[in-house]
């Protein structure tokens, strides 16, 4: 059994971008056309499997701990359908990189919601 | 089990609130308590003239518990109960139903689950509960509890805990499990990870090292240990992440 750790220096920081499900499908559609359409660099393709990953991971954060988004989105006035998604500094960087992804996602991603 | 005692915290303003709760007013509550119904098997009574005040005393099918009025009165005023007739017998009515489990009471009913042991909330271990009104209340053996009723109510506890219904809810490589019916005892399912594990198999999820992620009274989550940590990253409640196969050694709360 662990605990929270105090500090792993191994685990990059995740920062989270708070997207609506409009914001997350269109995350997933461009990273989906983009590994499965042409060859992706080995590393980038990793970094956008995490990105999968973690959108799913998002949605499970919402079952087993709802009460500190919700607080959040009492406090902004947010949609019920706006959670926290968390992103390392490299996965953030594949994903914007990506020539598909609609203007609307990109922007919440990099401004909106998570400035 | 770490719970507000008088039920949800006041807000803010209410903790600039002074007032204190008196015995006076915690008679009147219990007085209203009693004229509205108690729930089957519970009686309540205040015994005055001990040299040390009135005391309220309870008694739920065998198991008594007594307490000062003038120390609850205390308790309440330190919770920042507010000192009104309604604040006052909303807080009775949330302590009276976090009242001691009687020993019969969870031998027939009570449930395993994995709960804190310590208040430090770092430390998991197995713990018969008892769902009261939609509240999940630990059982703490009484002092008349012999050994092997202990042995056999746990053990009883473990069985009911093991048949429980639940649902599962495949998110990517995540798996849920949500206890259905009975709210707040989702770990039961704990009791057998195996069949966990066969059921996230048989909707297509197979962990290569399967960890879950455990917050008492919260929806369990399963995931490879990658997935796993990645769950409870600046997660602000208390979690502990236990590999599948260490979950039998964990010992009783």
């Amino acid at each position: 059994m662990s605990g929270p750790r105090a500090e792993d220096p191994a685990q990059a920081v995740l920062v989270p971008h708070w997207l609506s499900t409009t914001d997350r499908l269109e995350v997933e559609r461009a990273v989906r056309t983009a590994l499965d359409g042409g060859p992706v660099h080995p590393v980038a393709a990793i970094h956008l499997g995490e990105v999968l990953t973690e959108l799913h991971v998002a949605a499970a954060r919402e079952v087993v701990w709802p009460a500190p988004t919700a607080r959040v989105r009492q406090a902004t006035g947010w949609g019920e359908d706006v959670v926290p998604v968390r992103l390392s500094a490299l996965e953030l960087a594949s994903v914007l990189s990506l020539p598909g992804l609609t203007a609307v996602a990109r922007d919440s991603l990099t401004g909106g919601r998570s400035a | 089990m770490t719970e507000a005692l008088f039920g949800p915290p006041s807000g803010f303003l209410q903790r600039l609130n002074r007032a204190s709760v008196g015995v006076a007013d915690l008679r009147e509550a219990i007085e209203r308590l009693m004229s509205d119904g108690l729930a089957p098997g519970l009686e309540v009574a205040v015994l005055g003239g001990t040299g040390r005040g009135p005391m309220l005393v309870i008694d739920d099918a065998g198991r008594r518990t007594r307490v000062l009025l003038a120390e609850l009165a205390g308790e309440m005023t330190r919770a920042r109960v507010p000192a009104t007739a309604d604040g006052v017998a909303t807080a009775l009515a949330a302590w009276l139903a976090r009242r001691p489990v009687p020993d019969e009471i969870a031998a027939a009913r009570g449930l395993a689950i994995l709960d804190w042991t310590d208040g430090a909330r770092t430390d998991l271990g197995w713990r018969v509960v008892v769902s009261r009104g939609g509240l999940v209340v630990p059982w703490r053996p009484s002092r008349t509890a012999t050994l092997p009723l202990v042995h056999q109510t746990r053990s009883a506890a473990l069985g009911r805990s093991a048949v429980l219904a639940g649902t599962l809810r495949v998110q990517g490589p995540v798996a849920l499990w949500t206890s259905t019916g009975v709210p707040g005892v989702d770990t039961a399912v704990l009791v057998r990870p195996e069949a966990l594990l066969a059921e996230m198999a048989a909707a297509g999820l197979r962990p290569r090292d399967a960890h879950v992620v455990i917050t008492p009274r919260r929806p369990v989550a399963c995931a490879d240990d990658a997935v796993a940590r990645r769950l409870v990253a600046e997660a602000t409640d208390a979690w502990a992440i236990v590999p599948c196969g260490q979950l039998a050694d964990l010992g009783w709360a």
